[in-house]
């Protein structure tokens, strides 16, 4: 098989840190290529050195005629051929299915082109994916995130990408949708496009993907066939040590314990009937796809979004008003998953960020308050030259257990956690997951989210499985990733 | 036989989503609201329908549906344009010094609409390079310019020469009319709305305006030059500001070193109430050209039906925030 995409000791620093260091793989014609890796393991640095987002820093990236490609932009990769469904689609709301194919490739002369043209255009790539129920006057906007995402793999079809990287293109599909996208990732690899697969869920890997290459700390671990691996085989690849290492201790469940936080037949947006009851000393996962109600109901118990109805309860005491600062009273805390925008004061030193609740609450005076801020930046070992520093100086595990230590101060019976380890590095992790079950055991009831199964497999003490926004099951004995995977996405 | 019956009603059921689309678009909503009034004033006043009267309110709107049009390109792209009552009045002043001291009428013309050109294109250059909120650029380039043509001026006004030919263009343009008892103003609305409306909704730069008001970020990545695209549009503005203010010179035959204070408002008022989201992405020339018409017909009804021009501001707020409200609860996010 011929060669499309040569990476040759490719990498990447910022400042002093490499990010990426000396990969070099060969992706052929026709193939789907997997890249796993945890999170902040150097994946998304390495799409965006192919996809022309950062340039190089060490390197080179080979084309199919064996010449350097040079690309300083994205635009410059799609007319390479390269193109990249990402995560968050680069996709226009307002405008049509036609107009977002035709924007960029069809826009060179003075007026636009027809509606007509385009509308043919979207068909023709439309129909090369096989895909007769999108039409190409349709509103973007209105449309779901499944098809948005078959329309963002026309739109780099019409470039004539020879080379198509997907960006856990199934995180927001049910299971249904995640096969006909696989359906048409097939049909793609038929007529001899490369298909560069990111994603962590394994299971699709193995049902897809004729390589795998293994990213750990900015390094390639190894590339083969996937014949040669199975599921153990990649973890470990991925890991570098065994997930006891990195996970702490799961407990039994205690039936015996206080229950801290009762959520009995909460409706809500995204939810229809929530309930749930978590004891001191647990930690429960919520898993689920991303509309099917884990998240939202975060944001419901702390005020954020309001329940249209049902009953929210800490330890046996209603919360009552469904505003933040009620929910802070009743000693909840809520780490949101958008740490920028929704977590950490940028602008502010670490130490006022873990003042922040506290302060805005009046719970302590200063000086009660100065000692907690400063007990609880020292249990989580927030590294920083000087708590004077401002946050965003910190690394994003760092300010990841800031925020946790702003909730320290508080003492909380009920800490929830909106997918805590993102954009996290892989030592951070551990910590946090160490930190975490220290919370649960100093007595406080812990409910997180995530987006990786792993965690929620092996962080959690049990897992609450939701579907279209309410608990469908409860799932106490060891389960596999790969078996949560296929659970939250058979929707 | 299935997959004709199948397509049939498909196209079938896409025509009628698209007919209940153009019902639920904001420019029918405005237009409702327009035609609503028409007839309560039609009802409240007998001479609301007259001739005269239509042609009056058609003439008093133009100028401000000439500034509104070049504002709808900048509030498409997610910017606002605070400056363009300041260079209304600038362009009157340069224009009427120009005549004043005998530059030839046509080079003082040219002299402006450049001066408007450049000085909308420099918002949009400062905006972008700055990475300043334009609300900001603007909001200093409101004060430069009105401080420019206070400092020209003196602070005093500058008349036409009195006497026939002294700017016999723009008096043309502005006094005239070509067509009956119509005002040549009107005609010159109608041609900038026609150039405006095909610049905005069948040329590539209008495609790129909605692109980058949509995502700015991804019309970088598909290569659509955000940034040329943000400064032409201001530059549009500043170019349909200057227009204004000079047409505006041709009819008073003088000018204020006051005149457009606040203009801006009144301005950024139609565009909005014409359908333009302010978050960008979305807006078209009819929206804006009603949302003028809007404010016309509340200023003239209410004038006729011996209202104090106090409630005509009073009115225009609620309109304003009426449709700001309807926009914002009918959106989807």
């Amino acid at each position: 098989m011929t060669s499309m995409l040569q990476l040759r000791d490719l990498g990447k620093s910022f400042g002093s840190f490499w990010a990426l260091r000396k990969v070099s793989i060969d992706f052929k014609q026709g193939e789907v290529h997997a890249l796993v890796g945890e999170n902040g393991a150097g994946k998304s640095t390495l799409i965006k050195l192919i996809a022309g987002v950062y340039n190089p820093s060490e390197g080179a990236i080979i084309g199919p005629l064996g010449t350097e490609l040079k690309m300083k932009t994205p635009r410059d990769a799609l007319s390479c051929g390269i193109g990249v469904v990402h995560q968050e689609l680069d996709l226009f709301d307002n405008l049509t299915v036609a107009e977002n194919i035709a924007l960029g490739i069809d826009d060179s002369g003075f007026v636009k082109p027809s509606k007509d043209k385009m509308a043919a255009r979207a068909r023709k790539a439309l129909d090369e994916l096989q895909e007769q129920k999108i039409l190409p006057s349709m509103r973007v906007g209105d449309i779901s995130s499944s098809d948005k995402q078959l329309v963002a793999v026309a739109k780099v079809l019409t470039w004539d990408a020879k080379v198509i990287i997907f960006d856990e293109p199934t995180s927001a599909l049910n299971a249904a949708e995640a096969a006909r996208l696989l359906e048409r990732i097939r049909h793609l690899r038929s007529v001899g496009v490369t298909v560069i697969y990111v994603s962590h869920k394994l299971g699709e890997i193995f049902s897809i993907a004729d390589r795998i290459s293994v990213i750990r700390d900015g390094t390639l671990i190894t590339t083969r066939p996937v014949a040669e691996f199975d599921h153990e085989k990649v973890v470990d690849a991925m890991l570098g040590r065994q997930p006891a290492e990195i996970f702490p201790l799961q407990v039994k469940p205690r039936p015996t314990q206080e229950v801290l936080l009762d959520v009995a037949d909460v409706h809500g947006r995204e939810l229809a009937g929530a309930s749930l009851k978590v004891r001191a000393g647990e930690i429960v996962a919520l898993a689920g796809l991303p509309d099917s109600g884990p998240s939202s109901l975060l944001r419901h118990i702390f005020g954020m979004d309001h329940a249209s109805s049902g009953s929210i309860a800490v330890a046996g005491k209603p919360i009552g008003r469904s505003t933040p600062r009620a929910a802070i009273r009743s000693r909840v805390a809520y780490l949101p998953a958008d740490r920028l925008r929704e977590g950490i004061l940028p602008l502010m030193s670490v130490l006022r960020n873990a003042e922040a609740t506290d302060e805005a609450m009046h719970t302590s005076d200063g000086t009660t308050r100065r000692r907690k801020a400063l007990a609880a930046i020292k249990r989580l070992s927030v590294r920083t030259s000087s708590i004077l520093n401002r946050i965003t100086s910190l690394s994003g595990g760092n300010q990841q257990k800031t925020l946790i230590a702003r909730w320290l101060v508080m003492e909380p019976k009920v800490l929830m956690l909106d997918d805590p380890t993102r954009g996290v590095d892989i030592g951070a992790k551990s910590e946090i997951y160490h930190i975490l079950r220290g919370i649960a055991d100093s007595g406080a009831a812990v409910v997180f989210t995530s987006s990786d199964s792993l965690e929620l497999a092996r962080l959690s003490d049990r897992i609450l499985l939701f579907r279209h926004g309410k608990v469908v099951e409860e799932i106490v004995r060891d389960v596999t990733h790969a078996e949560l995977d296929r659970a939250i996405s058979a929707a | 036989m299935m997959t004709n019956v199948a397509t049939g009603s498909a196209s079938q059921s896409g025509w009628m989503q698209s007919a209940r689309g153009l019902l639920l678009t904001r420019e029918a909503g405005v237009f409702g609201a327009l035609l609503a009034l028409c007839i309560v004033f039609a009802i409240a006043s007998p001479v609301f329908l007259t001739g005269q009267n239509i042609l009056n309110l058609l003439r008093q709107i133009s100028l401000l549906g000439v500034l509104a049009i070049g504002a709808t390109y900048v509030l498409i792209i997610s910017e606002v344009d605070l400056s363009v009552g300041s260079l209304y009045g600038f362009a009157g002043m340069v224009g009427g010094l120009l005549i004043v001291s005998g530059v030839p009428e046509v080079a003082a013309i040219l002299i402006t609409l450049l001066f408007g050109l450049a000085i909308g294109a420099m918002n949009g250059a400062i905006t972008v390079a700055g990475r300043i909120p334009s609300f900001i650029t603007t909001l200093g380039t409101l004060y430069l310019i009105r401080g420019a043509t206070l400092v020209m001026s003196n602070g005093m006004p500058v008349s036409l020469p009195h006497g026939q030919g002294a700017a016999p263009i723009l008096t043309a343009l502005a006094q005239g009319s070509l067509i009956g008892n119509l005002s040549n103003q009107v005609l010159v609305l109608i041609v900038v709305a026609a150039l405006g409306f095909f610049l905005l909704h069948k040329t590539t730069f209008g495609f790129h305006i909605f692109a980058v008001g949509g995502n700015d970020r991804a019309a970088r990545i598909v290569g659509v030059p955000v940034s040329r695209t943000k400064i032409i549009a201001f530059a549009i503005a500043g170019l349909l500001a200057s227009f204004a203010g000079i047409i505006n010179f041709g009819f008073l035959e003088n000018v204020q070193p006051v005149t457009g204070i606040g203009l801006e408002l009144d301005v950024i008022a139609a565009v909005i109430i014409g359908g333009t989201r302010l978050g960008g992405g979305e807006g078209s020339i009819a929206g804006t050209l009603l949302g003028v018409l809007l404010i016309g017909v509340v200023r003239n009804g209410l004038i006729l039906l011996g209202v104090t021009p106090f409630w005509q501001t009073t009115l225009i707020g609620a309109v304003v925030l009426t449709a700001a409200l309807i926009g914002g609860l009918t959106s989807k996010k």
